[in-house]
């Protein structure tokens, strides 16, 4: 027995040198990664100090260009969405992370359904991509709480970089362009045949709703001016998709702009990479509307 | 037939089939102890063991040998 | 509950603790045991737990009652209830798995033929582990009814035999007389049994969750949009299934294996290196190994016996037979019965040649490598094997044909690869694929440590495997390969 139990504390002690070890060599090639996502979540999460920073899940990755932003406000923006379905889970984690560094001037929210309804395909797992920040902050601990994996972050740093081993070995040698400050333009025009309406007929969940409230209240209380935003759609569901937003942003004196049916995208295939998302002209097209309507905006008092 | 004649005949039969020349059986002796000696080649020995004294086993005997003391005991009843 | 989640390691740890505890009382620490197996299976399907205590007993009464007969002389009587155990035993098998297949099938062909029949078909749930556990209950009557053992006084004993929890869900398939023979004692602690058994665990994990699962993500995504891949993508994932299919299963063996060693016990190995062999009768010796000996011993060899008088014929129709019935045993469709007569057509060659009946010793060079003759055949084999398991992987003939016709249809097309996906499967293939390379070709030298770190060569074995696990292992069933068409 007391063989055993040293053979166990022998494990037990190689593993812990062995797990930290690896853990900072991979936090040290995640920070330098530009493979896939890992540049923006790092940049976003450790460097970026822009006072315009942009959340949203891919629709805001592929729709806000931060250059034509910054050509038209003056002032340095950053695009901190990222793609997989990302929801407030994620956000809110990712708003704690940024907080506890520095307090932006404007939040641009590009709000998606999955932030509010009981979405099967998108719940609270989508906080892991916090992993490699566990303990920056804590909302981001209590983001990775409720997917599951704060205790086993704590337990090994070599999980929190679970699977993406290639992408932070290919590291420099990958292709993402941090020169395009979070955006990633996609090209390609929407084949039409069969496009349909997304639709979302789930409930809503309370619990959701609420960290979308705890979001406004953290930017408010720092006096971060918070917009709601919502792009356009290649085709528009007949539901009033945009109530649910509309109606708390009214509720919080957030100032809600919606794009939805904006007919100068809806039905124009042209501008469009798929149902959902503008290609690099869309996107262009839709940034430098958006920019003068947010120069209007920023710096004016939230009606 | 004595019983020390028929394992000499057995194994007779054994060195030609599994091609052993100096196979050596006992009473104790399983499939186990003899490398050749596996589920295919056993049936090929019941085979030539059945051709060599002239008899005939049934399924329930041959599956009931666990060794080869077993074998010789039952062709030894049937001679 | 998978042996691979958090919650079974801690049922496992709670039953080891009390489980050692009892180790006195051999009888305290057997009903411990045969609680928690069926405290096991009831999480996992709580309405078929009856059947598996039922069919328990009945095979128990039977067994008893073959063994009287037998002691009474009473041929017939023992030979009628054996007949009726095997009728039992498949009657289950055949009446959840097999029976909408059949009757589907007939009324299909009825249809065909101008019949009007129609079925509704019955949809049965197949209890969990049924392939399994029946083909223990009825070892254990057709073993008492050949005098391999005696019938098992303590039906206590035989129900532990037969639900014993690391083994019930998917094998391996045990004998009634290691087993009961193993449960005649009480397991007493022994350090070196739970490492090792703790190893072979982790070793299973690290098959199952950064390569078989891994290698899914990606075979998936091919397999089921295959109407959308090219042929070199169709190709390619097929190429890697048989590999894929062997780290899942033989990984999900050893955690069985090294959980079973953990408790004390010794069961049936299943897997031995299958890939390192020449022609088809050698895989089946190394590839599902409790299984196929099963089969041999209670299908082939009766079966043999029976034909021999046909000479190769004879063997030739009872390994037919009997690949039939490996093939069907996988499952209830066509395809399973078409890959049974595919590995049975192999074997004719290797009996018309004579060289199923020898044992082929592996050629190697100066340096202890297999010559390239022997490589190539090994090659060849795997190819064999990879057709096979098209057949197997195919929901439906009709799916495998649409397969089939699309690879000569796409040949144009290019490779779909997802790198990040490839790349920690290949790392961890790598890995494995050199294990297996040491354990059948160099088994006599180990990976070199330098002389201080010797001495702690097991945990640091265990370290580097927990942390591989944790940097390559798939976690969660959300993970799937997005491909846009």
């Amino acid at each position: 027995m007391k063989k055993l139990l040293i053979h166990i504390a022998i494990v037990i002690c190689l593993f812990f040198v062995f797990d930290r070890t690896l853990g900072l060599g991979l936090k040290f090639l995640y920070s330098r990664s530009n493979a896939t996502d890992e540049y923006k979540i790092s940049y976003s999460n450790e460097s970026t100090e822009a006072p315009l920073l942009f959340f949203g899940s891919s629709r805001c990755l592929h729709h806000y260009a931060p250059a034509i932003f910054e050509k038209e406000l003056g002032i340095e923006c950053y695009n901190t969405a990222d793609w997989g379905i990302k929801n407030i889970y994620y956000h809110y984690g990712l708003l704690g992370n940024i907080l506890s560094r520095y307090t932006p001037k404007t939040i641009v929210f590009e709000i998606h359904p999955c932030d509010w309804l009981k979405t099967p395909f998108s719940g609270k797992e989508r906080a892991s991509s916090l992993a490699p920040y566990c303990g920056m902050s804590d909302a981001c601990d209590e983001m990775l709480k409720q997917s599951g994996k704060y205790w086993p972050y704590q337990l090994s740093w070599t999980y929190r970089y679970s699977g993406s081993l290639p992408n932070l070995l290919t590291g420099k040698l990958g292709s993402m362009d941090r020169s395009l400050k979070g955006w990633k333009p996609m090209s390609g025009v929407l084949d039409t045949i069969g496009v349909k309406a997304e639709e979302y007929p789930f409930p809503v969940d309370q619990e959701r709703v609420a960290l979308l409230e705890r979001f406004i209240d953290d930017c408010q209380q720092r006096g971060i001016q918070l917009i709601f935003v919502e792009s356009p759609m290649y085709v528009c569901s007949k539901e009033d998709v945009c109530k649910f937003p509309r109606e708390l942003a009214a509720k919080h004196y957030v100032r809600f702009i919606d794009h939805y049916r904006d007919t100068d995208f809806v039905g124009h295939a042209e501008y469009f990479y798929d149902f959902g998302h503008l290609n690099k002209e869309g996107a262009e097209k839709y940034s430098a509307k958006m920019a003068k309507e947010l120069k209007n905006i920023i710096g004016s008092p939230a009606q | 037939m004595e019983r020390n004649e028929v394992m000499a005949r057995v194994q007779e039969v054994f060195r030609d089939e599994l091609e052993l020349d100096d196979l050596v059986l006992t009473d104790e002796t399983t499939a186990d102890d003899v490398e050749e000696w596996d589920s295919l080649s056993h049936v090929q020995l019941v085979v030539a063991l059945e051709k060599a004294f002239g008899i005939k086993f049934t399924s329930r005997e041959i599956l009931s040998w666990d060794n080869v003391g077993d074998l010789v005991d039952c062709i030894s009843k049937k001679l | 509950m998978v042996v691979n989640s958090l919650a079974f390691l801690w049922f496992f740890l709670l039953v080891l603790v009390i489980y050692y505890l009892c180790q006195t009382k051999k009888e305290v620490q057997n009903i411990f045991l045969l609680v928690c197996s069926y405290w096991f299976y009831a999480q996992i399907d709580w309405d078929m737990t009856a059947l598996l205590a039922i069919l328990t007993l009945v095979f128990w009464l039977m067994g008893r009652g073959i063994s009287k007969a037998i002691e009474q002389e009473k041929e017939k009587r023992a030979s009628l209830l054996t007949t009726l155990s095997v009728i039992v035993g498949i009657g289950a098998l055949f009446y959840f798995k097999y029976l909408d297949f059949f009757i589907g099938s007939f009324v299909k062909a009825a249809n065909v033929i101008g019949l009007h029949l129609s079925w509704t078909a019955l949809h049965l749930v197949v209890p969990v582990g049924l392939s399994f556990f029946t083909f223990k209950l009825m070892s254990y009557t057709l073993d008492i009814y050949h005098g391999k053992i005696d019938h098992e006084k303590n039906v206590m004993n035989f129900a532990n035999f037969i639900a014993f929890f690391p083994t019930i869900l998917s094998g391996p398939i045990d004998r009634p007389k290691p087993f009961l023979k193993q449960l005649s004692q009480s397991r007493l602690f022994n350090p070196d049994n739970l490492m090792l058994g703790f190893r072979r665990v982790l070793w299973g994990m690290f098959m199952k969750m950064c390569i078989a699962d891994r290698l899914d993500l990606y075979i998936s995504a091919v397999w089921n949009n295959f109407e959308h891949h090219s042929a070199t993508s169709i190709v390619f994932a097929s190429l890697l299934y048989p590999f894929q299919m062997y780290a899942d299963f033989s990984g999900y063996s050893e955690m069985a294996i090294g959980v079973s060693l953990m408790l004390g016990f010794k069961v049936a190995e299943n897997f031995k290196r299958p890939f390192f062999t020449i022609n088809i009768s050698q895989y089946w010796s190394r590839w599902h190994m409790s299984l196929t000996s099963w089969l041999t011993d209670y299908v082939f060899m009766p079966l043999n016996i029976k034909l021999r008088d046909w000479g190769t014929n004879g063997t030739i129709a009872a390994i037919m037979l009997n690949m039939t019935f490996i093939g069907m045993w996988h499952g209830a469709d066509w395809t399973f019965f078409l890959f049974g007569i595919y590995h049975g057509l192999w074997y004719i060659p290797l009996m018309v040649s004579g060289q199923f009946f020898k044992k082929t010793k592996i050629q190697v060079n100066s340096h202890g490598w297999p010559t390239a003759p022997f490589v190539w055949k090994m090659v060849g084999n795997y190819l064999v094997v990879t057709f096979g398991l098209m057949l197997f992987h195919s929901n439906n003939i009709s799916e495998f044909w649409a397969v089939l016709c699309r690879i000569p249809e796409a040949w144009n097309g290019s490779l779909f690869i997802d790198m990040p996906t490839m790349v920690n499967a290949a790392i961890c293939s790598v890995a494995l694929i050199y294990v297996d390379i040491q354990e059948e070709w160099f088994v006599k030298k180990r990976i070199y440590l330098p002389t201080f770190a010797e001495k702690w060569r097991w945990e640091l074995t265990i370290a580097v495997e927990i942390l591989a696990i944790l940097l390559f292992g798939i976690f969660d069933s959300n993970q799937f390969i997005y491909f846009q068409f």
